[in-house]
């Protein structure tokens, strides 16, 4: 049985009207600066006669108006941009990785915050970009390369398992599979049911169990879903807080958020959850859930 | 330090590579600042110094780093869209610059004729560029341009 639009209300107001509206028609756009800097990607945008807008919690991301599909562009498969929804650009700004990291990116394609991380650290330290199959493996490689990524290490090992091989990191990027519910894509929520969205609150259990080993004592740890479902964002924190000692720290971040829930469908979750964020969704951006833990 | 298909270089190696490179583009390019390696089919890929510390043993690595370009016989060196852009800059030689139609007609993958050929010898690889835009390297012949842009990078006819 599908799922109940209803339960969402519950989170969002106006839920179901927020879904007949479609995505705003603009292009999220992250310029690469590892291959142009910002200046010139604005002197781009002008001389095509685009018109954009500054995504406000990042400075290389812009909202871009324009009939062109930008993804087929020149520009974009030279790789001076990356096409990836502004929630999205939230995790690794959380994440805040250092030139000097060892940092792992369990289920890292299909690129866009791997190569966002990669900017962060101007292509030094290590990377870890993880995932499971040839295929996912193949759109991850052809976009660290589209993006002059120097600082990656793709790897194909099962996530959950990850932990067994014995290596430690001092940041962790854990963006896990999930039911895309937070893209508001009325096909999504037909073919969702809590029975399947159960089976991936398993999975993202057995996920952060695995990071949360591979984790340095005092190390940060940055889960995200774009999903809306309490199941897969809160239990699995509330899930890490009570068996992995792992702590929730507070996000200092100015975005269009309301704060985790610590009580849903009858369910109490830790109180210190009201530190995750829950990225509202609207035309301008995917629903998305984001906390930061500490070892 | 190495993979089951990618063999990290000796700083000799290293200089044999720039040395083709300078050979082909004209361009003193470094390789000092990168960890280089070879991979399958002569391919060659550069990564931060930092890769080359990290003990990759534990690991099944898929790759590592960038795919700067493919070594290929006669002391000739077929550079990626990255690996032109790094050299490009240098390139004094078998460098080719483009109009705006032949610039999109290349990136979309029929072979074009250059507006331009700077120092350029047939039958040898040349840096490609538009403007202030390397957009890759490709075989040049008496012909013109024949076109190498990989499928994935190339823009689709319909669009």
């Amino acid at each position: 049985m599908v799922v109940d639009l209803e339960r969402y209300e519950k989170i969002y107001k106006n839920f179901k009207e927020t879904l007949k509206q479609p995505f705003l028609p603009i292009w999220h756009v992250r310029v690469n600066t590892l291959k142009i800097s910002l200046k010139e990607a604005i002197k781009f945008f002008e001389e095509k006669g685009y018109e954009y807008e500054r995504i406000p919690w990042i400075e290389e991301g812009f909202w871009v108006k324009t009939e062109e599909n930008l993804a087929k562009s020149l520009e974009h498969m030279l790789g001076y941009f990356f096409i990836q929804n502004a929630s999205s650009m939230i995790p690794p700004l959380i994440l805040g990785p250092k030139k000097e990291d060892l940092i792992l990116d369990l289920c890292a394609a299909p690129g866009a915050k791997t190569t966002q991380i990669a900017t962060m650290m101007e292509n030094k330290g290590v990377i870890i970009a993880n995932d499971i199959t040839y295929k996912r493996l193949k759109v991850l490689r052809g976009n660290l390369q589209r993006c002059g990524v120097l600082n990656a290490i793709i790897t194909k090992h099962f996530g959950e398992r990850f932990w067994k091989l014995g290596l430690k990191f001092d940041k962790i990027l854990l963006d896990v599979p999930c039911s895309g519910t937070g893209q508001l894509k009325e096909r999504i929520f037909q073919q969702t049911s809590l029975t399947s969205i159960k089976a991936l609150s398993n999975l993202q259990k057995r996920l952060i169990f695995s990071a949360s080993k591979c984790l340095e004592e005092n190390g940060i740890l940055v889960y995200s879903t774009c999903s809306i479902e309490p199941i897969e964002n809160e239990e699995v924190i509330d899930f890490a807080v009570k068996n992995l000692g792992l702590k929730i720290e507070e996000i200092e971040l100015d975005l269009p958020s309301i704060p985790g829930l610590i009580e849903f469908d009858g369910k109490k979750y830790d109180e210190s959850l009201t530190k995750a964020l829950r990225i509202i969704p609207s035309q301008k951006t995917e629903g998305f859930f984001i906390c930061k833990l500490r070892k | 330090m190495q993979t089951k298909e990618m063999i990290f270089l000796t700083r000799d190696e290293v200089k044999e590579i720039e040395r083709v490179v300078e050979k082909n583009y004209g361009a003193k390019f470094s390789l000092k600042e990168f960890a280089v390696a070879k991979g399958k089919e002569e391919k060659i890929w550069i990564s931060s110094k930092e890769i080359f510390d990290f003990n990759l043993s534990k690991l099944n690595v898929n790759s590592f780093g960038l795919n700067f370009g493919k070594l290929k016989r006669n002391d000739k060196i077929h550079l990626t869209i990255e690996g032109s852009q790094m050299v490009g800059k240098l390139a004094t030689k078998n460098l080719v610059v483009l109009d705006e139609e032949n610039a999109i007609k290349f990136m979309q993958g029929p072979d074009v004729k250059p507006k331009e050929e700077v120092n350029c010898e047939y039958h040898n690889f040349v840096i490609v560029k538009y403007k202030d835009k390397i957009l890759g390297s490709s075989l040049l012949t008496e012909q013109g341009l024949k076109n190498m842009t990989p499928k994935s990078r190339r823009i689709p006819l319909i669009l």
